[in-house]
């Protein structure tokens, strides 16, 4: 039986590293919005 | 081809396979040629994730659409961050700890052996549809480059990576991605600095961007909601959202990377490494693609980038017609010229009512333009009447071959090998692990040796090779590549996903139930895309919720009918 429970390397725990995919995908979008009107 | 590219593109290649294959030495068991023996570090697991979603058709039609649509594509990839993080929280602990060759076995240990059966049939139609148009894409090169027919082309490539599949199994194909990343990245980031390069003095980086920009190639973020609208940010994130959750929760060509972790951690960490690293990735070959738009600002495009086709009817009664048209279209480039010039001093002085004048001009002349190459795209159609009209997967080939140093083109052209080697390898190993774990193991050699399977799952890997090889013979016809590998996924991915869905939040729905309401699924799905209901991304969701609301409802009759009986 593997072990659900393991620690991430990095942060507490898992769900901080989500939140850190999901702030990076916030931040990419609101990049990107900026670089279209930026350049249009 | 110059020697020197030749022997670049050689050395790569048999440097990666050659590699593969010493790490895969001494394979003895179904396990370690399936699974990679279940040890493998997160950075394996990220890369090899990676390089089998990045195929050679990423970077042949990704700049391509750089190129003729801009950056909206990315937001395509909008949904995939969340998917990597619902897929590490719920379909990795469940995998890992039933100890599965492939994701399909888990279904009858939570419906039954037919709900099992009939996912691992849509998976094997679809991966090997898909797997087919992935071994034509790199067939695409070397027809080009050899100038021989893609038929050859395709057998030659399809041959090589069947062998390679064949002997490595899933250790070699896991070890040489890991190389195939790193050559990759270092080449584009070698080809991106290339196209700057060679724009003309006194235009840079930004100007390119502005030039592009004003020409609506900067447009990777679209707000309108349009359920029509292939590309914008809502149809990224839903749409987006359940394809990615399906291809990598379900599609077995990524479970089994993953599950080649070390440990739940390690596969975690290698998707949450894709959940970060892939929207820049991908954003960065289009703009590869964009640059190479501004590029063709400065430098006259070929009239059709498929010099296959353009050969052809330089050869044929319509050499003149032809040469009349490409004529006819230098000299609209040549006079767009000063529109060009102009946009780029009204930029560096800021002259907003200049630059609204040059984009106006432009946008002109670019329908001139358009008209013409309509034209030469006719008399090619006249010539070959099964010619392909859609050139976009050419453009960054010919880009290469045309305009980059010596090596580098080389090098360009291994990256494309090797994505190809990677994504197929990849694909035809899951054909082989599904069929033969998911059919042969299950229902006609219950009992078999390791050393059985381990045979049966080499010439299975042949088997699914072949039949891949012959469906790349007719990819030539599906338009954008890239697109047309989506599409096919979206008819499959939603249902599949709507099945593993309904396993994993609807406790009390079993195998019949959840049978029939795929039948019935995948029906309206297919339905929807011929009427062309809507956008394809949208089918994912649509197939997957129709899955989960009839397997729900089916059951619920179920359960009142054997009450009231």
């Amino acid at each position: 039986m593997q072990n659900n429970q393991e620690k991430p390397p990095f942060f507490k725990t898992w769900g901080y590293v989500y939140a850190l995919v999901a702030g990076t995908l916030a931040a990419l979008m609101v990049l990107f919005y900026l670089l279209t009107k930026y350049f249009e | 081809m110059s020697w020197i590219d030749w022997t670049v593109l050689g050395g790569t290649l048999l440097f990666i396979a050659l590699y593969g294959m010493w790490k895969s030495r001494g394979m003895r068991n179904i396990e370690g040629y399936l699974l990679a023996d279940k040890q493998l570090p997160w950075y394996h697991v990220g890369l090899s994730v990676m390089a089998t979603q990045a195929s050679a058709i990423t970077f042949l039609s990704a700049p391509g659409l750089g190129y003729a649509d801009g950056l909206r594509f990315v937001q395509f990839y909008f949904g995939l961050p969340l998917a990597m993080i619902l897929i590490c929280a719920v379909f990795i602990p469940i995998f890992k700890n039933l100890n599965v060759y492939t994701a399909y076995e888990y279904l009858e240990n939570r419906f039954d052996v037919k709900t099992r059966a009939l996912t691992a049939f849509l998976f094997l139609l679809q991966r090997g549809l898909s797997t087919g148009i992935t071994i034509y894409a790199p067939a695409i090169i070397l027809s080009s480059i050899l100038n021989i027919s893609i038929i050859y082309t395709t057998f030659i490539m399809g041959g090589v990576v069947i062998l390679y599949t064949v002997y490595g199994g899933t250790k070699a194909v896991s070890y040489t991605q890991m190389f195939q990343m790193i050559i990759i990245f270092s080449g584009l980031f070698m080809a991106a600095f290339m196209v700057v390069y060679m724009l003309p003095e006194g235009v840079g980086f930004t100007d390119a961007l502005h030039i592009a920009g004003k020409m609506g190639r900067m447009n990777a973020i679209d707000t309108t909601f349009d359920l029509n609208n292939r590309y914008n940010i809502w149809s990224g994130i839903i749409g987006g959202f359940f394809l990615q959750l399906s291809y990598f929760g379900t599609d077995q060509s990524q479970v089994g990377r993953y599950l080649t972790g070390s440990s739940v951690s390690q596969s975690r960490l290698g998707l949450v490494m894709n959940g970060l690293v892939k929207i820049p990735m991908q954003f960065f070959i289009l703009l590869i693609g964009v640059l190479v738009f501004a590029f063709y600002q400065f430098n006259t495009p070929p009239v059709f980038f498929n010099s296959v086709e353009v050969n052809a009817v330089e050869s044929s009664k319509y050499a003149q017609q032809f040469k009349e048209q490409e004529q006819q279209y230098q000299n609209t480039y040549a006079e767009r010229r000063q529109y060009v010039d102009g946009l780029v001093e009204a930029i560096h002085t800021e002259n907003e009512v200049k630059i609204g004048e040059m984009r106006a001009a432009l946008q002109q002349s670019d329908a001139k333009a358009n008209d013409v190459r309509d034209s030469a795209i006719r008399i090619i159609s006249a010539h070959n009447p099964l010619a392909d009209k859609n050139d976009s997967n050419y453009v960054f080939l010919g880009f290469v071959t045309r305009y980059l140093p010596t090596g580098m083109v080389g090098l360009l052209i291994a990256i494309i090998f090797l994505a190809a080697m990677g994504s197929t390898a990849s694909g035809l190993n899951s054909l082989a692990s599904t069929y033969i774990v998911d059919f042969y193991k299950r229902f006609t050699h219950k009992n078999g040796s390791d050393r059985r399977y381990l045979n049966a799952s080499r010439w299975a890997t042949v088997a699914w090779g072949v039949f891949c090889m012959i469906v790349a013979l007719y990819a030539g016809k599906l338009g954008n590549l890239i697109e047309a590998v989506n599409i096919l996924g979206s008819l499959f991915y939603g249902v599949i996903l709507g099945i593993f869905i309904t396993a994993f939040f609807a406790k009390n729905v079993r195998g019949t139930a959840v049978f029939y309401a795929a039948l019935l699924g995948e029906v309206f799905v297919i339905a929807a895309w011929l009427t062309d209901l809507t956008s394809f991304l949208w089918l994912n969701l649509i197939g997957c919720v129709l899955v989960f609301t009839f397997a729900v409802l089916i059951q619920a009759f179920k359960k009142e009918e054997t009450q009231s009986s």
